[in-house]
């Protein structure tokens, strides 16, 4: 894809993420045909998507359809995404399997749901259930829009399909794409809170100055431009590794985590300082500053917290004796 | 088997820079016995520039030095990226300490735009092959932040231009041939009354006396000037253009240095990772952190290269970079001294005499080449476009 071709595809998306919410988002984006984009082009597809997302703060199915691709499923079986703090969605209890994961937007068309299971030996197997199988749960959360569901259950482990028994590489590659593309949809939210702070300050005024010209608030306003600068260089910089032929599986997978640590750090950091910027009028609902602030939040507990990854990350470091490059000129 | 030498005509079109790194990776691992430092530990300044003349000389002689550098002043040509990816061979081996082998970077640059042709053509080939280092007069002891408030004067007389003054942080001065200068020569213009000079060190009237730092590396000098008279052929650009040369020295230094200290990092993180218990929890939690401070330092700072190389040269867009490099150098260093478990403070073998230099050192990495808190200025009016009034 050429530097036009990948300036339309945003163009467009942009357009409907504006437009469009949730299952309607998902509609729209499907008649533009996203899911050949994403096969296509994974790198250009998920950063216009999510970064799309992030600065409208609007959700559609997209993550599932990364996850499923990643898996390789069909659209009407949901992947299910491991509640924070976790990093499966099933686990083998004697002769049943229990799970434990959430939808987050999935497809209303979706019949079954796929979940991930370490196995006795360290591996992990892929499990599938009818959605019969277990019991649903809509959840509100912090930010409604993500459209939350909790899915658990207890399934005797005789009636069950497995998919993969071994499919160890495949879900961390699974969760390494869906790094990648949350670390996207955190850039774009971050991107959106710092354009509000920073109207706010050239619009609102105290002392008979715009709050613009004091400099506490022009430090935090640059740090916060940093924060925002830091975490998209290191979305495109890792995505080109995440989504690399070249790449290693060691590599990919560190790229994924990375991407989304350095964003979850960023998001930190953006959050607090647009905030206190913002300060009253960004307390309140009317002020659009609190969708940002919930879906941001949000977002930085999936697929690792900046501890968890940092944690993961680190001991990754130590198993290598080496910090890796990742990036070359 | 000797390897064929960088610039021989079989192989001096490089194909592109992961052509050159395979074939300078490939020589560095034939040479790694000559380009291994010699002594034990951070090493002192003496030591660190010798061992850094003939590391360079050695890569001037096979070429590597003279990629990506014109070839009026000696170099072969090509994209600075060769530069960019020299260095951080060299720093990401820990061959060659990041401090020392960033002045070629700091300062060539300028002099091959800014001097005079004749005087650049006989200057940077020397500074390249390590016979001559240089060193940068801009700090004064009142104009730190402030650089545009600087004092020391230069009085024009016939053909020669009379400096008088005091500069402060000149690193290396001691040992330097060569120093950019930067001189009143207008009262009372603010930034456009100053002019840069290129002064030669052994001129009458310089005084050099090292500085003692915290860091206990006697880089840094305070240099007087008296009298020092220099020909106006020495004059760097504009008579008066002296603040141009400053704002190119110091994109310059947010360039292909920030790619090769990104490598010095990721060297110390490496060997942090070894060092370390494996298993610890926490250490892997402070490493993780480190190390996304250095990934994200990079991730930027590629695209400067990038742009760089296009030609294009970043203005205020750079104290991002140099905000993220900061960050990520104080992030490492400290991180070490969390992990090393009291060896910065209470060892004394070669590990903990380089992490306790290292360490003490980042503290001023928030302070020098311009203040974290100057950088955050420069974001807020230049790249934010703040309304200005208050401070």
């Amino acid at each position: 894809m050429n530097a036009d071709e990948i300036g339309l595809l945003d163009q467009t998306v942009s357009a409907l993420t504006q437009q469009h919410e949730g299952p309607e988002l998902t509609a729209a984006l499907d008649a533009f045909g996203w899911r050949e984009v994403l096969t296509d082009e994974p790198g250009a597809a998920i950063s216009a998507i999510f970064g799309n997302q992030g600065a409208s703060g609007t959700w559609s199915s997209a993550l599932h359809d990364v996850l499923g691709a990643a898996v390789g499923v069909e659209e009407t079986t949901a992947v299910l995404v491991p509640h924070p703090g976790k990093t499966a969605t099933c686990r083998l209890d004697g002769e049943y399997i229990t799970v434990e994961g959430l939808l987050l937007g999935a497809r209303t068309g979706s019949r079954q749901t796929l979940g991930a299971m370490p196995t006795e030996d360290g591996r992990t197997a892929l499990v599938r259930f009818e959605h019969a199988q277990t019991s649903f749960q809509p959840i509100k959360g912090l930010d409604p829009a993500i459209g939350t569901v909790m899915v658990s259950g207890s399934v005797d482990r005789a009636r069950l399909e497995f998919d993969d028994v071994d499919a160890t590489i495949t879900w961390k590659a699974a969760i390494s794409s869906g790094r990648y593309a949350l670390s996207h949809q955190l850039v774009g939210t971050l991107a959106a809170m710092h354009a509000l702070a920073l109207t706010h300050a050239v619009e609102r005024s105290q002392f008979g100055q715009q709050i613009g010209t004091f400099q506490a608030i022009r430090h935090r306003l640059a740090e916060s431009h940093v924060a925002v600068a830091a975490a998209r260089a290191t979305a495109v910089g890792m995505g080109e590794v995440a989504t690399g032929r070249d790449s290693s599986q060691d590599d990919r997978s560190l790229a994924g985590a990375m991407s989304k640590l350095v964003a979850g750090r960023s998001a930190a950091k953006v959050t607090a300082h647009c905030q206190q910027v913002l300060a009253g009028i960004g307390f309140t609902s009317q002020h659009p500053f609190h969708r940002f602030m919930k879906q941001a939040s949000s977002i930085d507990r999936l697929f690792g917290n900046p501890a968890e990854l940092s944690r993961e990350v680190g001991h990754q470091l130590m198993l290598r004796g080496e910090a890796p490059r990742l990036l070359d000129l | 088997m000797p390897s064929a030498k960088a610039g021989d005509k079989s192989t001096s079109r490089w194909s592109g820079t992961s052509d050159f790194r395979s074939a300078l990776v490939e020589w560095i691992g034939d040479h790694d016995g000559l380009l291994r430092p010699g002594y034990d530990g951070h090493g002192t300044t003496q030591q660190i520039l010798d061992h850094q003349r003939r590391v360079q000389r050695l890569l001037y002689d096979e070429n590597w030095m003279r990629w990506g550098w014109p070839e009026a002043v000696g170099g072969l040509g090509g994209t600075a990226l060769f530069r960019a990816v020299l260095g951080e061979e060299l720093t990401s081996r820990g061959l060659v300490h990041t401090a020392a082998f960033s002045m070629p970077e700091v300062l060539g640059p300028a002099v091959v735009h800014f001097a005079h042709t004749e005087v650049a053509k006989i200057a940077v080939p020397r500074m390249l092959r390590g016979d001559e280092l240089w060193c940068q007069g801009f700090s004064e002891p009142d104009a730190g932040s402030d650089l545009g408030s600087l004092k020391t004067r230069a009085v024009e007389h016939g053909d020669e231009w009379v400096i008088s003054g005091q500069k402060l942080w000149t690193s290396w001065a001691h040992h330097a041939s060569r120093c950019i200068v930067l001189a009143r020569t207008e009262e009372d213009r603010g930034s456009r009354g100053i002019t840069a000079f290129l002064v030669d060190m052994d001129t009458p009237g310089i005084q050099v006396r090292p500085l003692d730092t915290m860091a206990d590396v006697d880089e840094f000098c305070e240099t007087f000037f008296d009298e020092v008279h220099v020909p106006a052929a020495r004059i760097l650009g504009e008579r008066g253009g002296g603040w141009a040369v400053a704002q190119y020295i110091l994109a310059c230094e947010r360039g292909p240095i920030f790619w090769q200290r990104g490598g010095w990092l990721l060297h110390h993180l490496g060997e942090l990772s070894r060092l370390v218990e494996p298993g610890d929890d926490l250490a892997a939690q402070l490493l993780g952190e480190a190390y996304a401070d250095v990934i994200a330092l990079r991730s930027r700072s590629r695209t400067t290269q990038y742009d760089l190389a296009e030609g294009q040269r970043r203005g205020a867009e750079s104290s991002i970079d140099k905000i993220l490099i900061a960050t990520a150098d104080q992030s490492v260093f400290g991180v070490a001294r969390e992990v090393l478990g009291g060896m910065v403070e209470f060892g004394d073998t070669p590990v903990a005499d380089r992490y306790r230099k290292e360490w003490l050192y980042s503290r001023a990495a928030s302070i020098y080449g311009g203040t974290a808190e100057i950088q955050r200025d420069i974001v807020a009016a230049q790249v934010l476009n703040l309304p200005r009034v208050a401070r």
